[in-house]
């Protein structure tokens, strides 16, 4: 039963990518996905956001996942199982974008091993990075990530933290020539080199960057997310709750009284929506190793956005409580 | 940053005491004859036998612990492993070398380091129990490296400050340093008792020449 149910929500979400991308998600509210489905409709109560990747007329999910920390639990089989859960209620939800990298120890490996598991992966926009100083030790990563993964190609391949970037990137845009990853792309975290980042991407012809927003660290909005604009680079957030720091700050306070307005229920919501409600942004991806807070991310991907006057008051907020 | 949390540190630990649960058991024994050895050094062959068996805890501890149960898990694992390995090759130096030896501290130091002794030995683990699940779920002296940290220190602090000791504290204390960036990372507060360890292998010994002066 859940094997059909979970085909027959992907049937549909597949359907919308079909009939036209962001328009056609527009089309097939999440509403009715739950309601065919038997999705929970609490968090499907409104359309998918999905984000365009610049200079193309492929869309994404505004939410996507992260694995630093949560999928590096070794051979642990009942953090397996779980996280096997997590990844079920990820693509159950709408979601496509998964994000890792050889940095994250296991966390490759153990992906891998949850896709196994799940019957039907179609539809996942895979990303992961290049991590080492040695060029050739960067091909091998590759190779090693494919295998890890289970998969033939890589939607997204990024050089993490500007390693070595000007050799990776050779390599990257080779693979990509011959047709075995479809995108490139350079990240960076809490805010390290920014100034490096800037002058790539003013410099070298890329399709995603990735770097450090949320409500509390927009040091990017005021050249790198205009600069990704200007180039039509799409964006990755990482960090989207600072390593689940920004729950301790909110612990226990309410939720502003316009939150439900916006179809935010809880904190994960209201930050995620902050980051997915600027322009520039293409994804966000929070990490989670709980199915029930994954539920919680994922419903920010519905509902209404805030607008330019409720994102300066969602800063307001945060920094009063 | 650490690019695991601590369940699944602890997942590790588990899994390691589970499967290699009679060399978890020799080394708190060896701990304990360690402690013991303290007690009563009649001859000047005891601390360094001591010495050699702190040696093989650190060995062990790079090597299993970090070079093969978190290596996987994190990049920074190799770094650790050099770092005990150096430290079990001091260990063995001082231990071998004819000079200075490692005279006995005075007893107050004794005291002091008897009791950190006893705190990774017995009070650590036992904290950890009633705090996780129990066995297998806890840090044992000399395949952990938390409690072989706050050991040492311990041991250090009843030897006679000199070069020998300054030369053996300098890993130790970058341990500290680790384990309260540890303490922070993975919100777990018992990792401070590593850092205060180190903090009173330096200041201990000057605050008690002060004071028998």
């Amino acid at each position: 039963m859940t094997t059909h149910r979970r085909q027959r929500r992907r049937f549909l979400r597949q359907l919308g990518h079909a009939l036209g991308g962001a328009a056609a998600s527009r089309a097939l509210p999440g509403a009715t996905i739950a309601l065919l489905s038997g999705a929970p409709t609490g968090v499907a109560a409104d359309e998918i956001h999905r984000r365009e990747i610049p200079d193309t007329d492929e869309t994404i999910p505004a939410i996507g996942m992260g694995t630093y920390v949560t999928f590096n639990v070794g051979p642990d089989q009942a953090m397996r199982d779980q996280l096997t859960e997590v990844l079920e209620t990820f693509f159950d939800m709408g979601g496509s974008m998964i994000d890792s990298s050889p940095m994250y120890g296991t966390a490759e490996a153990v992906l891998g091993d949850c896709l196994e598991r799940l019957d039907d992966t179609e539809g996942m926009f895979s990303a992961t990075k290049v991590w080492t100083r040695s060029t050739s030790e960067g091909r091998e990563q590759i190779e090693d990530s494919l295998n890890l993964w289970g998969i033939e190609e890589f939607d997204l391949m990024q050089i993490h933290n500007l390693v070595n970037w000007e050799a990776h990137l050779e390599t990257i845009r080779a693979r990509r020539d011959a047709g075995e990853i479809r995108y490139t792309g350079i990240t960076t975290s809490h805010g390290r080199r920014h100034d490096s980042l800037e002058r790539i991407m003013r410099d070298e012809p890329l399709d995603f960057v990735q770097l450090t927003y949320n409500v509390l660290d927009r040091e990017v909005e005021q050249r790198l997310l205009p600069l990704a604009q200007e180039r039509g680079i799409a964006v990755i957030a990482n960090r989207p709750f600072r390593r689940g720091r920004m729950f301790d700050r909110v612990e226990g306070k309410p939720l502003p009284d316009w939150a439900p307005e916006y179809g935010i229920d809880n904190w994960a919501q209201f930050f995620l929506k902050f980051i997915i409600s600027h322009p520039a942004i293409t994804c966000a991806i929070p990490a989670t190793s709980r199915p029930e807070h994954m539920r919680e991310n994922m419903g920010a991907m519905r509902g209404p956005l805030p607008d330019e006057d409720t994102r300066r008051a969602m800063i307001t907020y945060l920094e009063e409580v | 940053m650490l690019p695991y949390s601590l369940d699944v540190y602890f997942s590790v630990i588990a899994r390691m005491n589970a499967e290699l649960w009679w060399a978890a058991m020799l080394a708190v024994l060896a701990a304990t004859l360690v402690v013991l050895s303290v007690a009563d050094e009649r001859s000047g062959w005891i601390p360094r036998l001591a010495a050699l068996t702190l040696a093989l805890g650190w060995l062990i501890t790079g090597t299993v612990f970090y070079g093969d149960r978190l290596e996987p898990l994190f990049f920074g694992a190799h770094w650790f492993q050099w770092a005990y390995t150096a430290q079990a090759a001091l260990l063995a130096l001082v231990a071998v070398a004819p000079r200075p030896g490692l005279p006995r501290a005075s007893p107050a130091a004794v005291g002091c380091g008897v009791t950190l002794m006893l705190v990774a030995v017995l009070v650590m683990p036992g904290t950890e129990a009633v705090l996780r699940d129990g066995w297998p779920e806890i840090r044992l002296v000399g395949l952990a490296p938390e409690p072989t940290l706050v050991f040492t220190c311990g041991w250090l602090l009843t030897r006679t400050p000199g070069w020998p000791i300054a030369l053996l504290a300098l890993i130790p204390l970058a341990g500290g340093a680790a384990a309260g960036h540890s303490a922070l990372a993975l919100n777990w507060g018992l990792d401070w008792v590593v850092t205060a360890a180190a903090a009173a292998l330096v200041l201990l010994p000057t605050l008690l020449a002060q004071h028998s002066h």
